[in-house]
């Protein structure tokens, strides 16, 4: 129930960041969707199998972009439009504060949670280089 | 490898064909560039605008985030244009608009005049008005703040901290600001928004609506952009929207800090 919940709040975010980027009307729903996927899959691999969040993150941003990059092939459009939107939800932004609001009160796990922070946003990074093997567009250019 | 061929110089009416074509093709990517598309797709859009037309072979084109190079040989003729780009503002449905756009020219033969008022029209063209992105963001800031695990009166109240302090962000644009010195604004006003709502006694959990405040703002996109330059092997584009990311990503976290500090 409470993934629902979770889903249905993350499509929702999903779908008005993609508006909020001025997206193609017709692509928000679709966005809101992978969105939704990405971070229900994030909370089921960290929260429900107890994995690192750095594991969630990497298969959460691989499956949703190579999801994205395959809709952006069948609808023709570029696939910015679906990858940006649907990698949003998992960017830690939590993590950003909870290692600012560490510092700032000279707290001794502020390193421990920079590194996890940082390893989250390696990790989506990552993920989006190996999706890349799945897109025609990204590829490496000689000239 | 093409060679470059010298010749004795080419007729009027081909030079302003060759340089409308020109001028098209650079307006093209500097609408791609503005609206935050990566940069191998500005370059590899412009290289089609140029070869779909006067049977034109030689064309290197090189962009970065803030400026486009390109130099093109027609019959011996080289001419190159350079072009400065301002700064970018994230915009999904210009960028799907100009990849339609130039699919459409290389297709079929569209004359470059009309294609010049068509990307005029695609540059003006705006999706959303500001109130609704407005709408928007507090509905980001409020859905967010719910996932983190909150009631559903912060995430009321998260949505209206991410919907003032967006139009406060817009207020600000009219001064020029340096992005870094908004952003730090837009930090310090989540923050003390939400300390404000506790002190009243509204809210319950400040963390959570200063996290859902913050998340409309992170420069999320940049990061991804400059992953995906960053595979092409466009270090310099790549390099440039990651510095712009994590400094963007610190103000923010500093003007939230402050606040934190004060308190």
């Amino acid at each position: 129930m409470l993934i629902i919940k979770q889903f249905i709040l993350a499509f929702i975010s999903t779908l008005m960041f993609s508006a909020f980027f001025s997206a193609p009307k017709k692509s928000l729903p679709l966005a809101g969707l992978l969105g939704g996927l990405s971070w229900t899959l994030y909370l089921l691999i960290s929260d429900y199998f107890g994995y690192s969040k750095v594991l969630a993150a990497f298969i959460a941003t691989l499956v949703a972009s190579i999801l994205a990059e395959i809709s952006a092939k069948k609808f023709k459009k570029p696939a910015t439009i679906f990858v940006i939107p649907c990698l949003l939800p998992l960017v830690p932004g939590a993590g950003v504060y909870y290692t600012m609001s560490a510092f700032v009160n000279g707290e001794a796990t502020a390193f421990a949670k920079f590194m996890e922070t940082f390893s989250i946003a390696g990790a989506i990074a990552f993920g989006i280089m190996v999706s890349s093997v799945f897109s025609n567009s990204i590829k490496r250019k000689t000239y | 490898m093409e060679e470059l061929s010298i010749s004795e110089g080419i007729s009027v009416t081909d030079n302003v064909k060759l340089r409308k074509l020109l001028t098209l093709a650079v307006l093209t990517g500097s609408v791609m560039l503005q609206s935050g598309a990566e940069t191998y797709r500005v370059e590899d859009t412009i290289k089609r605008i140029c070869k779909s037309r006067l049977g034109i072979k030689f064309v290197h084109c090189f962009a970065i985030p803030s400026a486009i190079f390109v130099s093109i040989d027609y019959e011996g003729e080289l001419i190159s244009y350079l072009k400065r780009v301002n700064s970018y503002q994230m915009n999904l449905n210009k960028i799907h608009l100009t990849n339609k756009f130039s699919r459409d020219f290389v297709s079929s033969d569209i004359s470059t005049e009309e294609g010049l008022r068509i990307i005029e029209e695609i540059d003006q063209n705006k999706s959303f008005s500001k109130n609704q992105m407005i709408l928007f963001a507090g509905i980001v800031a409020g859905t967010f703040t719910g996932m983190f695990g909150s009631n559903f009166t912060d995430m009321i109240l998260s949505a209206f901290v991410g919907g003032i302090t967006m139009k406060f962000i817009y207020y600000l644009y009219q001064f020029k600001f340096s992005a870094f010195i908004n952003n730090y604004a837009a930090g310090f006003t989540t923050a003390a928004l939400a300390y404000i709502l506790i002190k009243l006694g509204f809210a319950t959990n400040m963390d959570l609506i200063i996290i859902g405040g913050m998340m409309p703002l992170l420069p999320g996109y940049a990061l991804t952009n400059a992953i995906r330059d960053a595979i092409t092997g466009e270090y310099i584009s790549s390099l440039s929207r990651g510095l712009d990311a994590i400094l963007c990503g610190l103000s923010l976290a500093i003007g939230v800090a402050t606040v934190l500090r004060i308190i």
